[in-house]
């Protein structure tokens, strides 16, 4: 019950936080960026969590606060309208999936590191063993 | 003040997506991910989820163009769907086979919800403009 209750509350918190943060990255930045940024942050911290924390803090955190934080579904939105955009723009069928293929591999390897460097810290803070 | 409920009615969207996600991931019967520990599976739950959640925003986003200003889109594409739907948790996943040596597995993984999920949303935004148009 607790944990329910935890997952609820981190996303609660989470959801409104990625609107925000959407929205003020956007001013400057396109929405795959603003995502990419979100998405690294949200698993920096999911990384982090998971050597510093346990139980139901833990769960809040990761399944509730960088679960909802982060987002695939809106990723894939903005990645298709970025697809739309490069094939209205004319762009050769080539350089559209290497610039697709750029965009999907920057978008996943540097949450990936990410979530690693948050890991790394949270052993380099607290070693048991 | 606006602002303010609009942000409230997307923390409750987030909350009722993210407690879906976690449903679906009882269901699969997935355990919590520690790294370091030997143990990885194939991350079934959370490609279901981020795969369905893909297809939903597809639907939505065109079906929903005519709320505007209203507390549909809010609540359903930017809280149910964005709390549902996660990235940091396919990180993780990643990160733990990787951490268990199962390189493959993770390129996999990775590859397939996002191939997976690029045609969900094309899927769902070209069928409902279809519905939409006639």
């Amino acid at each position: 019950m607790i944990t329910i209750a935890a997952i609820a509350l981190g996303a609660f918190i989470g959801a409104p936080l990625r609107a925000l943060a959407e929205q003020y990255a956007s001013r400057t930045r396109s929405a795959l960026t603003s995502l990419l940024i979100i998405n690294s942050l949200g698993s920096l911290l999911a990384g982090f969590s998971l050597g510093a924390f346990s139980g139901d803090v833990q769960t809040f955190l990761i399944t509730g606060f960088a679960g909802a934080f982060t987002t695939f579904s809106g990723w894939t939105l903005a990645l298709s309208m970025f697809s739309r955009n490069l094939i209205e723009s004319g762009v050769s069928p080539s350089a559209r999936f290497a610039r697709m293929g750029f965009v999907i591999v920057v978008a996943i390897g540097i949450p990936v590191l990410s979530l690693w460097l948050g890991w790394l810290f949270s052993e380099f803070l607290f070693v048991t063993n | 003040m606006r602002e303010a409920s609009r942000l409230l009615v997307i923390g409750i969207g987030g909350a009722f997506g993210a407690l879906s996600r976690n449903g679906i991931a009882q269901l699969f019967g997935s355990a919590p991910i520690e790294l370091g520990d030997q143990i990885a599976s194939f991350p079934w739950a959370t490609l279901t989820v981020n795969v369905i959640g893909a297809l939903l925003i597809g639907i939505l986003a065109v079906a929903l163009m005519a709320d505007g200003d209203g507390y549909l889109r809010p609540f359903l594409i930017t809280g149910f769907l964005g709390g549902f739907t996660t990235f940091s948790a396919l990180a993780l996943e990643a990160a733990d086979l990787m951490d268990n040596n199962m390189w493959l597995t993770a390129l996999v993984y990775l590859a397939v919800t996002v191939g997976a999920g690029l045609v969900a949303v094309q899927f769902g935004i070209r069928a409902t403009q279809r519905m939409v148009k006639s």
